[in-house]
Parts: structure tokens; sequence; C-alpha cells
């Protein structure tokens, strides 16, 4: 290899390594400098502005919601909640616009450059931004809620202003009118809890000093499925009693880290949502689906097993062995099979017993010549054996071990 | 050990067929063979324990391509394991004389590719010492459950197709070494020979049970390539979903075993000097089955092509697409050109020397079904599973795979070497037999026209 071909290696190797790395060290390092097209690009909305955020609400729900979750907490490296993260966006929105636009080389986070137009992605910033922004005079915007700490209580506020907006009118005198103060809606969920055992989650819903009843809130648990994108799987609902109160009970049957979100949605106005993660364990397997089909039909199933199929097993145990023969329709080929290797091996055995008899009676030097027959009919013998028990035996994992 | 023409048929045949008796008398090829393959198996073993050791990240499956080199090889051996059935079996039901001696190298070509085939499906696996769980908790439903019952039915049925025409020539063997009767050798050989004598008693037991297997092996050795073609076929994968995929893995199956056989007996015959048995005549009779099963795997493989390329459905879209223009084309044309074009050209264009052009066929042949298993196999799990917005998934297989595969061949080549020097590698006491009834008719013509 000579000096030009390693300089062209070193070239197409190191030089998108290096820039790789360096993206990648700049997102982890927090250093916020934008590259070139983004350098100091300011955003042209205030951060405040009431109709940006409402517009950016919209792009956010489309486009950042399914990861972000609704009070952008939902990602702890991006975590928008918090007054922090408002002040670094105020501070370098244009490092924020290019991750925006570009995205996160090997990370979840996708550029948005060629399906959400400039303005939309500023709007979404100040919407991002109003997410935990804490205005410096905070009168009657919004209390803030302290979250229960033994219970590991999330909340999420939206006002009930008809702006849909967490815009807290600190600047001028542009409302007169103090809005009405905000719904919310706090959840009391345990930070752990065992996969099927029964779960408690009660709810409170106030309004100021008021407490609001018969409201509907419904529970969901924020389930992976493969490659998709999170889907909000019902798994309980419950109306709030006079207290403002409300429970529900679940056996979760899943395990992991579950982000479980709970929404209540007041006549023609926002959801309002609180948040949590939940971490399931669990000992046993919960269930196990029964191996193979059942077919209905003349003739029937047949299924013989000992009743140790009933008593459970350890995890990692492997299921019993039964007898199972199908029925209905696949019962035909099946006959026809084991009938066929029924045969197949008889005739083996048989052609062993033709060698068998082969061998005189006479000895030769003391060597028993009829044992090596007898060992070819033996294996015969058991390998057809075994073939049949191969065919009429399969594991029975059919009982729940549920508690 | 080359014995003078002039000798008697008594005498040469006596040479070649107590070969096994003399292996002090081995010569450098041989061993210096043994060592190149001990090597190649080493290294594969060596390969073999970092899989175990690390699992099959060290291979090139992944979640896609789940099934890579060893289940194509797997397919490759089974393919030419048929070579046994169709030599042994229907030759000699269709009363072929001509085949009585190569019937013992297609019956150990046979057994040894069973052998590998197994091996194979053990390489496949992460955890080899689950491999029984398959008999515990198998069920009839799997595909994979009848392809394993297959494969044992036809490995024992080989073996004991292998054996049974052999106690005869054990018996030579045996009879052979009369005189150091305290010999392990000799106490070896009588246990295989079970006291065979050839009494009459005896001769007619024994030909009940090769008639028996001769009738079972052909039907046994099919419905292992059929089994083996419904592991894939009982799918809905582009390329699989056919109903010809069975009956093709069995034509192809004959095709390669028809290949195989010509290039190891071209082998043994000049190694083992079985010069004046196995004749160009026995070339050029296999090279018009070769012709055959050329052309009616041609016919069946065009068919299996032009009936999905016309309907096309998008994922089979995908499928020609890459096998024709994409990635997976030169593993195809390879195909196209090694199994068909050039074994073409080689078996018709009848030039001598007769015996290595259809060797060079023979090997080609192989050559070419070996990669038509990787067009069978690899392309159609590259293939997405959603047909938007995912990538074609790539396979290449690693250094540990590759070796294993180089390991396989290597096992095949000495399993025969070993064969060579241990087993009668003709059936020598029917070919002595067929002899005698030759002479007996001849001498019996003479005398006819000689009254007339």
């Amino acid at each position: 290899m000579n000096m030009n071909k390693l300089k062209s290696i070193a070239l197409f190797v190191l030089l998108p390594l290096a820039v790789i790395t360096g993206i990648t060290a700049a997102a982890l390092a927090q250093d916020f400098t934008a590259p070139a097209p983004y350098a100091g690009a300011k955003n042209p909305n205030g951060w405040t502005d009431a109709n940006a955020i409402k517009a950016g609400k919209s792009v956010y729900l489309k486009s950042c919601f399914s990861c972000h979750g609704a009070n952008g907490g939902d990602v702890a490296q991006a975590d928008f909640s918090t007054p922090e993260f408002a002040a670094e966006l105020e501070a370098h929105p244009d490092f924020f616009f290019y991750v925006v636009s570009e995205g996160i080389k090997d990370t979840e986070m996708a550029g948005y450059k060629f399906t959400v137009t400039e303005a939309q992605r500023w709007q979404a910033l100040t919407y991002i931004h109003s997410l935990g922004y804490v205005p410096p005079k905070p009168n009657g915007g919004g209390p803030v809620v302290t979250p229960n700490a033994t219970d590991n209580a999330t909340t999420n506020q939206t006002p009930n202003n008809g702006s849909g907006a967490v815009v807290p009118p600190t600047s001028g005198p542009v409302e007169p009118e103090p809005p009405p103060p905000p719904v919310i809606l706090a959840m009391h969920i345990p930070a752990q809890a065992k996969a099927g055992e029964p779960l408690h989650i009660t709810f409170n819903l106030t309004q100021g000093n008021e407490t609001i009843a018969d409201a509907p809130i419904t529970v969901f648990f924020k389930l992976t499925y493969f490659t998709a994108a999170p889907q909000l799987a019902t798994i309980g609902q419950a109306t709030t009693d006079e207290n403002g109160t409300a429970e529900i009970t679940y056996t979760p049957k899943t395990t992991g880290y579950i982000p479980v979100i709970a929404r209540y949605t007041p006549e023609g106005e926002k959801p309002i949502e609180a948040a949590s993660t939940l971490e399931l364990t669990a000992e046993v397997p919960l269930y196990e689906t029964n191996v193979g089909l059942e077919y209905k039909g003349f003739p029937p199933d047949i299924t013989l097993f000992p009743s140790t199929v009933w008593e459970g097993r350890a995890p990692g145990i492997a299921p019993v062995n039964v007898i199972r023969i199908p029925g209905g329709l696949p019962f035909i080929p099946f006959a026809a099979y084991l009938g066929v290797v029924c045969l197949v091996w008889g005739l083996y055995v048989f052609v062993g017993y033709q060698i068998f008899r082969v061998v005189p009676n006479t000895k030769v030097k003391g060597i028993n010549l009829k044992l090596f027959p007898m060992a070819i009919m033996a294996v015969l013998a058991g390998a057809g054996l075994t073939m049949v028990l191969i065919l009429i035996t399969g594991p029975y994992s059919g009982h729940v071990i549920l508690p | 050990m080359r014995v003078a023409a002039s000798s008697s048929f008594q005498q040469r045949i006596e040479s070649v067929s107590t070969a096994p008796l003399e292996l002090k008398k081995t010569s450098t090829q041989y061993k210096l063979l043994i060592g190149v393959l001990a090597v190649i198996i080493g290294w594969g073993l060596y390969a073999y324990v970092t899989q175990i050791y690390f699992g099959l990240i060290m291979t090139g499956m992944r979640d896609y391509v789940s099934w890579g080199f060893y289940i194509f090889n797997f397919v490759f051996w089974v393919g030419v394991s048929l070579c046994g059935a169709l030599v042994s079996a229907v030759l000699r039901l269709a009363n072929a004389g001509w085949r009585t001696p190569l019937t013992r190298i297609a019956e150990l070509i046979t057994v040894s590719a069973l052998i590998l085939a197994g091996m194979m499906i053990i390489f496949d696996v992460g955890r080899p010492d689950r491999a029984l769980y398959l008999f515990f908790y198998g069920r009839f439903g799997s595909p994979l459950i009848w392809d394993l019952i297959g494969l044992m039915t036809y490995m024992l049925g080989s073996f004991v197709y292998l054996y049974l025409p052999a106690i005869a020539d054990f018996a030579i063997l045996r009879d052979r070494l009369q005189k150091v009767s305290n010999s392990i050798k000799y106490k070896i050989y009588s246990i295989l020979a079970v006291g065979w004598t050839g009494t009459k008693d005896q001769k007619s037991r024994l030909a009940r049970a090769a008639r028996i297997m001769t009738v079972m092996i052909i039907p046994i050795g099919c419905s292992m390539h059929t089994v083996t073609a419904f592991t894939v076929s009982m799918t809905l994968r582009p390329g699989w979903d056919t109903a010809i995929l069975a009956p093709n893995f069995v034509v192809g199956a004959f095709f390669s075993g028809v290949g195989v056989l010509i290039f190891v007996m071209g082998i043994f015959r000049k190694f083992l000097h079985l010069e004046e048995w196995i004749t160009e005549k026995h070339f050029k009779y296999l090279s018009y089955l070769a012709v055959t099963m050329l052309f009616t795997y041609l016919y069946f493989v065009v068919v299996e092509y032009i009936t999905v390329i016309f309907k096309l459905r998008l994922e089979e879209k995908e499928l020609f697409t890459n096998l024709f223009l994409g990635p997976a084309s030169p593993w195809f044309y390879t195909f196209v050109v090694t199994a068909f074009l050039l074994p073409a050209i080689l078996l018709l264009w009848q030039r001598q020397p007769a015996i290595p052009r259809i060797m060079a066929a023979g090997l080609l042949i192989n050559v070419g079904m070996w990669v038509k298993r990787y067009v069978i196999v690899i392309p159609t799990l590259e293939v997405p599973l959603m047909p938007t917005g995912f990538q074609f998934a790539t396979y290449t297989p690693s250094w540990v795979e590759i070796s294993i595969a180089a390991m396989g061949f290597a096992i095949f080549a000495l399993i025969l070497a070993l064969a060579a020097k241990a087993l009668p590698i003709m059936p020598f006491a029917e070919v002595i037999e067929e002899h005698e009834h030759e002479e007996a008719a001849h001498h019996g013509h003479e005398e006819t026209t000689g009254r007339a």
C-alpha cells in the first residue's frame, strides 16, 4: 500500500469520524455552538408571544409529543419542563434551532428541516420554552406545584382560560382581569410495583381551592411495541367523587419502566394530563400461551398429562411433556404420518432381524457374533420408538401461573 | 499397487479388494492429504470454539438474516446425499448391471453427506447443549420436526443400506486374515461379517433385506428433500412461498448427487487403481444421467421463476430485483453459469478424453448447486418484511462461518479417505459373482455354438 492510498484512507475514514465525534461531543457536552447556517439565528417571535405558543403547541403535538410527552419531561436528556432548560433555550436559540432542524446523530432525535417549516420550528421552540418558563413575577399565573415526595406524584397544568397555553400575563397591561385558576390533575402512584399484583392509583382534580366532581379520568400505560412509536394503552377509567378524588385498581401484566399518563378532558377544552413513570418487576413468568393450536371437530384433541402439570413450576424450567394427538382435520395427516413412520421403522427392525438370522450358531474363536446384529436391531428399534414419541408427545404449557 | 494386466481376474480383484488389510503401506500423498485435512478441521474447530464462547454474534447472522452459511450448507449436503438413493436404489431397481462397482461409493457419499448435514444443524444453533430439546419438546405441527424425523430415518436407513451388501466383502477380508486370527483386525472384520459363509439361507435372507431397503430408500430419500424444502416453503416469504419448491429440491438433489458421484468416483478410480472396474463407460452413462437431470432441473427452475415473476407481488419484485440486478446477482449468475451453462457444454460436446471432461462437469455442477443453495436461502431473508421505509438487510458470512463450512468439506473428504483405507470400496463379492456369471454364460455360449 503506498502513501497516497494511506492518505486517502485517512481522509475518508478519519475526517467523517472526526466530524461525527465532534457533533456528538458537542451535543453531549452541552456545548451550545451551532454550525454554519444556523449560527446566530434568533427566534423571530417573542418568547412569550401567545399566538406563537399556541401555533407551536399544535406543531409540538404533531411532531414532538410522541417522544417528549405532554409536559416535555419524558426524555431525560432534554427535559423541557425545567426552568433551566427554558433559560438555556433563551440563551442559545440558534443551537436548539439547529438541533430541531438537523436532529442529533445516533439518537432518537430526528431532524425536521424537510418536514416542518422554519417558522413552525421556531413556534415549536417558543412553545417548548413556555413549558419550563417561570415568569419573574408569578402573580396569579399558575401555582408552582410541589410533587408529593413519598408518592412520586406528578402534576401538570394547563390554564383553563381558553387560549390553551401556559401564558402568565406578566409583561404589560394586556389583560387587566386575572384568568381563572388552572385545573390541576394530581396523580398519586407508587414509584415501584410488582407485576401480577393489584396496583392502586388515586387522583385529585382541583381548580384553585375548589374540587371538581363527576369528572371522567382515563389512565394509560405508554407501551412500546417493537419499533413502532409508543402507544397509549388504556388501563382504567374512573370518575371523581365530590372531594375531587378518584381511584383505579389495575393488575399490570407487563414489566419494565412504564410511563403512566392520566388524562381529564373538560367539555370543549384541551385535555389536562398528569404523567409519571412506574417500575414494574416480576419474579415469575406471568403467563404462557399454550404451544400450538387446538383443533375443534371430530375426532377431539387427545391430551393425556400427569397431574404435575397443574402444580406450576419454577421459572426457567421447561413445560411438562404430555401425550398430545391433534383432533379435527389435522388428525388425518397426523395419522398418515404416524403410520408411515411406524411402517418404515418396523421394516428397518425387520431388516435388522434378517442380519441377525444370518449369524450361524457356531461360535468363532470366543467372539459372540450375535451381539453386533442385536446392537443394530436395538439402535433401530430405539430410534424408531423415539420418532414415534416425538410425534405423539408435546409440551403442555396451557396453564396460567398468575396469582 | 498396480498389478500387471496379464495377471488373472482372480489375482487382480484379490489385490484391490484386500487393500484395507495393508494399512502399513500408506503413501506419502495420503499422509499429506490427511495432514492438510487435519489442519483445516483443526482451524474449523477453533472457529467453532470461538462461536460457542462468544455466541452467534461471531457469525454474520442477525435478526433479519437468521439463516446463513450453515443452513445453506445443510441444504447442500442434504442434496449431495440423494446420490446414494439414486445410484444404488434406482439403478438397482432398473436392473442396470453396470452400476455394481459404483454402489459402495455412492452409499459412502450418502452417509458422509448426511453426517455433515446433521453437523451443520448443530453448528447453526447458538445453544447446542439444548439440541436434545428438539426430541423432548418437538411437536407434530412444526416442519423442523418433520426434517428431524426425515434426517434420522434417512441416515440410519443409509447406514443399514451401506452395511448390507458389505457383509460379504467383510467376509472376504476376514477369510484373508485366517492365518493371523488373533489380530484385532481379524476380530473386527469377523464381527462385521456376522459369520457370513455364503450359504443359501444366508443369501436369501440378505437378498430379502436388500430388496426391502432398495424399495424403501427411494421414497425416504425423496421425503428427506421434500421436508427440507418444507422448512422454508411452509412460510409466506418471497421466493419460498411456492408449491414447486419441494419437487425442485428433489430434482436438484438428484442433479448434484450425480455430479458429486462422478467426481468422487473419478478420484477413487485414480488413487485406488480401479481402472479395470470403473471404466469410461460408467462416466459416460452417468454423464447421460447428469444431462437429463440438468435439463429437468433447468425446466423446474424456469417454471418456478416464471410463475412468480409473471405475477410479481411487491415483495417478490424486491427479491427478484435483488437477485437479477442487485447485490445478490453475482451469486445468481454464478449459479446459472456453473450449474447449467458450463456443465451443459462439457457434457454435450463429446470431446476426448472423456473422463476429465465429465469429472470437471461433475465438480462444476456441485459448485453451481452450492451457490444455488445460497440463492435459495439468503436473498429471501434479506427482503424486508415491511414494504416501505425499511432497508434491505445484508448478510456477509463471518470468518467463523467460512471456517466451519470449510471444515465441513474437509470432514467429508476425511471420511471418504478413511473409508477408502478401512472399507472394501467396491462390492467385490458382487463383482466376483457377476464375473463368474459372465464367464459361465460365455462358456455356455461357446459350447452351444460348438455343438451346432
